[in-house]
């Protein structure tokens, strides 16, 4: 609003100024000839002149002082900012590759663990499978001895029994009837009585 | 009442005794000629003290002034392309020369060179000439190929070849009067229309409250002659880059 304001009074008063101009060379028409001062060929020469002599300082400050001081001043942001966004990229890339590295190593690291996991569950159980199977086989072992043992046992106590049954039917013989029997002929039918139980 | 054709005359400044006259040909510095200075000292001073520190971050100054190059580059880049570099020195230079004429000739008591149809013309025939020469030092005898678009039937050629020729010569005419026209008539309706205040003012008693009436009109004239201004300055440099189109690119 003040700036509208102001722009306002600005132009009212180059427009009043404008008016004065107007009314100061109004006072005294010279004796320019009538007919337009644009058509008056005699001011031409000057103008071209100074027109040339001016044109030509504008363009030799221009090209010479201002528009490179102007294109390098640009060039310059841009370069700086292309080369901002390249850092940009690059540190991205290299964030990207250093997260990339970790993932790497997290998943290999995984699949380690995972594998020694499986590596000494496997072994636990060779191990406790071959513990068994050996108690097995030796608890088997021994069941066997002890069963033969046994076999061996009631074999001899058998033979000791036929042997005193043998002892026993002799004596007793020999005290019933005093005849003293062989005892291999004793022992033999012991033993035939023996198989044929 | 004003003149309003009093203001294009052209006046020596420095007084008879100083007069400048070189092979009968009088060359005294005149108003228009202390404007044309003037319009240099503003422009280059604007651009210098503009890019006095050429910050990475520019300044609403060193802003203005890189609008400006940008404004003029994209004209020439998009008009006359990539070979048009080597125009756009030129092309920026036309462009201040005419713009600070118009806006300068806006201020009170000042003169308009713009106004005046020998100095258009002269930048004109300036672009048309430079046209020509870079065409045939580019292209040679072929640039006059410009003259036959290409994949002309050979019975078309009598037809198309003297409308060709009258639009390409007409050229400096059309682009010098453009400018010319606009600065003269909009000067003079200010002056007209700022007449009638200053008519109304000298009539005296309630006469005077109607002159109020021509000065707003005029403070938005004003806006308006600010806003021909640069447009006309932007059209004669446009015009000029497509003309100038013509010495680098044969295809059009």
């Amino acid at each position: 609003m003040f700036k509208k304001l102001t722009v306002s009074v600005f132009l009212l008063c180059v427009t009043t100024a404008q008016a004065f101009a107007a009314g100061g060379h109004g006072d005294h028409h010279e004796a320019s000839s009538g007919g337009l001062p644009q058509l008056d060929v005699t001011t031409y020469p000057g103008q071209i002149f100074w027109m040339i002599v001016t044109f030509v300082i504008m363009h030799i400050f221009f090209s010479r002082k201002s528009l490179p001081q102007i294109s390098k001043t640009i060039e310059g942001r841009t370069d700086r900012i292309k080369n901002d966004l390249d850092t940009a990229e690059k540190l991205k890339d290299e964030v990207e590759a250093v997260q990339k590295s970790y993932e790497d190593s997290l998943t290999g690291a995984r699949a380690e663990a995972s594998k020694l996991f499986h590596d000494i569950e496997a072994d636990i159980k060779a191990r406790s499978d071959k513990y068994a199977k050996d108690f097995h086989e030796k608890s088997a072992s021994q069941i066997n001895e002890l069963e033969k043992a046994i076999v061996d046992a009631r074999k001899k106590a058998m033979d000791e029994m036929s042997d005193v049954a043998a002892t026993i039917a002799a004596e007793a013989a020999e005290k019933i009837i005093g005849v003293r029997p062989d005892d291999k002929a004793a022992h033999a039918v012991v033993k035939s009585l023996n198989e044929a139980a | 009442m004003a003149d309003p054709i009093h203001q294009f005359v052209i006046t020596p400044l420095m007084g008879e005794e100083n007069s400048f006259i070189v092979a009968g040909y009088d060359l005294s510095f005149t108003n228009s000629a202390l404007w044309m200075f003037i319009a240099v000292a503003v422009s280059t001073l604007f651009l210098s003290v503009a890019m006095r520190k050429s910050e990475m971050v520019p300044g609403r100054m060193q802003m203005g002034a890189e609008m400006l190059y940008e404004f003029v580059s994209k004209m020439v880049n998009e008009n006359i392309g990539s070979k048009g570099r080597q125009y756009f020195p030129f092309v920026f230079t036309l462009f201040m020369f005419i713009l600070m004429g118009n806006i300068l000739g806006l201020l009170p008591f000042a003169f308009t060179y713009t106004s005046h149809l020998v100095v258009t013309g002269f930048l004109a025939v300036l672009v048309f000439v430079m046209t020509i020469a870079f065409g045939v030092i580019n292209h040679g005898i072929k640039f006059f190929g410009l003259f036959l678009p290409a994949g002309l039937p050979w019975w078309l050629v009598p037809f198309v070849l003297p409308l060709e020729l009258i639009s390409f010569f007409v050229r400096p005419i059309t682009h010098s009067v453009r400018l010319f026209a606009n600065m003269m008539a909009g000067h003079m309706i200010l002056k007209i229309v700022i007449g009638f205040a200053i008519t109304a003012a000298s009539a005296g008693g309630l006469w005077v409250l109607l002159g109020i009436m021509p000065v707003l009109f005029n403070v938005v004239m004003m806006l308006f002659e600010l806003l021909v201004a640069g447009i006309q300055a932007y059209v004669f440099a446009i015009l000029a880059c497509v003309y100038l189109k013509d010495s680098v690119d044969l295809h059009h």
